[in-house]
């Protein structure tokens, strides 16, 4: 177990070093972050000329949260350039194995979508004048870091499309968090789509997660939030196996055939 | 060859490229998702007085990521895969292969309007009727023109830029809201909307949406405001590009990515 965590510890001090190549703290503030900060506010902006208060807030809540999901289904990228760098043979001959390699490899993407989307929760709702209720606001942070490791197990999963096919990492990115972004219950809820829609969300990280935040805050009962908080952890875990699953099988199969180098 | 034919080799090479790209038809991935996301708001708030607004935004939106994203990659791709040495040799002015390139990248995001209006109509029912079609379609052929001339400006920008991954991520959101084109600008605080009337999006924004409910009473200010804006971006595009090469070409590194 020593032995795995110190894999991941290595592989995630190789995901910084590797976002380090793109972004200094500075640009990253200045850059990515305020880009984010400014996504949430484009769909709040609409929901306070589209409707009340109530709307607004509905809105910023789900895009605030939804920072969490878009950042950890980034490991899509991370993953899918093992493959296009020709580094999958070497993790896949190495004598630990490639998945906790694999599971490490986007880990900071995790650690930035924790900090953009605290800074999203605490700067936002104050300065578009729809403040939280502090401290309960509080209480949904846990539940919006069990929504980045559901996620990110979501993105892991896709990766495994991404490292089949080649130069479609973007588009599956932008897919997986795309469908998320538009019927998670982000902007509108759930019920809003129809019957045989709305069984198929349940099985996509953040819905279940987004409800309970709503729930601690708008002080519903705690059985409901924890049963929500439960749904999360259930949908994450069986993305993790699906990611498991679809990487023990992708080196298996190089493996036989020779095309562990190869992409598509 | 004449420099129109040279446009259109350029157009025609970035049409073969941008095929065997399958992450340069992202736009059109995207521009359904976000009519949904956008109808689906509207929708919800009963404000069908909105419904134009959400299906042209994912257009103006595809034409800004085609001009940014992909546009703005075309020079460092062309350094990465060795294609830039032939072409500053080649005895044609850059700019014009450039300029053919980022043509035929900007009308990949054009579709994008098509495509909202395709889901608007099959996906929600709301099947979205334009009051002045001559004045929308100067309007969109307007935008077009001024996507190239922002696309070239991109291109010269990121092309000299260290930051060109930082500047590629982040350049969408703040225009999307400073160009207003999911709301009125007026839903902005008063010291950004100066800062508005230079971004062509904003004038796009308010001539289509005003051209769908037949309210563009001002359609010739407008229109010359989103092609001057498009023509200033042009020529600082080109200037840039221009200059990018004569750099190169002065320091020995044309061949360097």
């Amino acid at each position: 177990m020593i032995h795995v965590l110190r894999i991941v510890r290595q592989a995630t001090m190789l995901g910084f070093a590797e976002m380090g190549r793109v972004y200094t703290w500075r640009t990253w503030t200045f850059g990515w972050l305020v880009r984010l900060l400014c996504q949430v506010s484009f769909y709040a902006l609409l929901g306070s000329y589209l409707g009340d208060p109530g709307l607004t807030r509905y809105v910023l809540v789900g895009n605030i949260v939804v920072l969490a999901c878009l950042e950890s289904t980034i490991v899509v990228i991370s993953l899918a350039g093992e493959r296009a760098q020709g580094t999958l043979p070497l993790l896949a001959v190495a004598p630990a194995g490639h998945l906790p390699v694999y599971l490490g490899r986007g880990v900071q993407w995790m650690t930035t979508g924790l900090v953009s989307s605290l800074v999203a929760w605490t700067v936002l709702p104050p300065l578009l004048g729809v403040p939280l209720p502090w401290p309960r606001a509080a209480y949904a942070i846990p539940v919006i870091a069990l929504i980045l490791l559901s996620s990110y197990g979501y993105g892991c999963a896709l990766a495994g499309v991404a490292l089949r096919l080649r130069g479609v990492e973007w588009l599956v990115l932008n897919f997986a968090y795309g469908i998320v972004m538009t019927f998670g219950g982000v902007n509108v809820p759930l019920s809003f789509w129809p019957a045989p829609l709305r069984a198929a969300l349940e099985f996509l990280p953040l819905v279940h997660g987004l409800q309970a935040v709503r729930g601690i805050l708008d002080g519903a009962p705690t059985g409901h939030v924890l049963a929500q908080v439960g749904l999360e952890a259930l949908v994450g875990t069986a993305w993790y196996t699906i990611a498991w699953l679809s990487m023990d099988r992708l080196v298996a199969t190089g493996r036989r055939t020779g095309t562990l180098d190869h992409a598509g | 060859m004449t420099h129109l034919s040279v446009v259109w080799r350029a157009f025609q090479l970035q049409a073969l490229l941008s095929r065997r790209s399958p992450a340069h038809l992202l736009i059109l991935l995207i521009a359904p998702m976000q009519t949904t996301s956008l109808l689906a708001m509207t929708l919800h708030a009963h404000r069908p007085d909105a419904v134009a607004t959400a299906v042209i935004a994912p257009g103006l939106i595809g034409l800004w990521v085609s001009s940014l994203d992909y546009a703005g990659r075309v020079v460092p791709e062309d350094q990465w895969a060795g294609r830039f040495t032939p072409m500053v040799a080649a005895p044609v002015p850059l700019t014009l292969v450039v300029a053919g390139r980022v043509t035929a990248v900007v009308l990949v995001g054009a579709m994008a309007f098509g495509e909202s209006w395709l889901v608007a109509a099959l996906g929600f029912g709301r099947v979205l009727t334009v009051r002045a079609p001559g004045v929308f379609t100067a309007a969109v052929l307007a935008t077009c023109l001024a996507s190239v001339g922002t696309a070239m400006l991109m291109s010269g920008v990121i092309s000299l830029s260290r930051a060109r991954d930082v500047l590629q991520n982040s350049l969408s959101y703040p225009f999307y809201i400073l160009g207003g084109i999911v709301f009125p600008l007026t839903v902005l605080p008063g010291w950004v909307r100066p800062l508005s009337h230079l971004v062509f999006l904003s004038w796009s924004a308010r001539l289509l949406r005003d051209s769908v409910h037949g309210t563009a009473h001002d359609w010739p200010l407008a229109l010359a405001t989103i092609l001057a804006l498009g023509t200033a971006a042009l020529a600082g595009g080109m200037w840039l590009t221009h200059r990018l090469v004569n750099l190169a070409r002065r320091k020995g590194t044309v061949g360097h990515a």
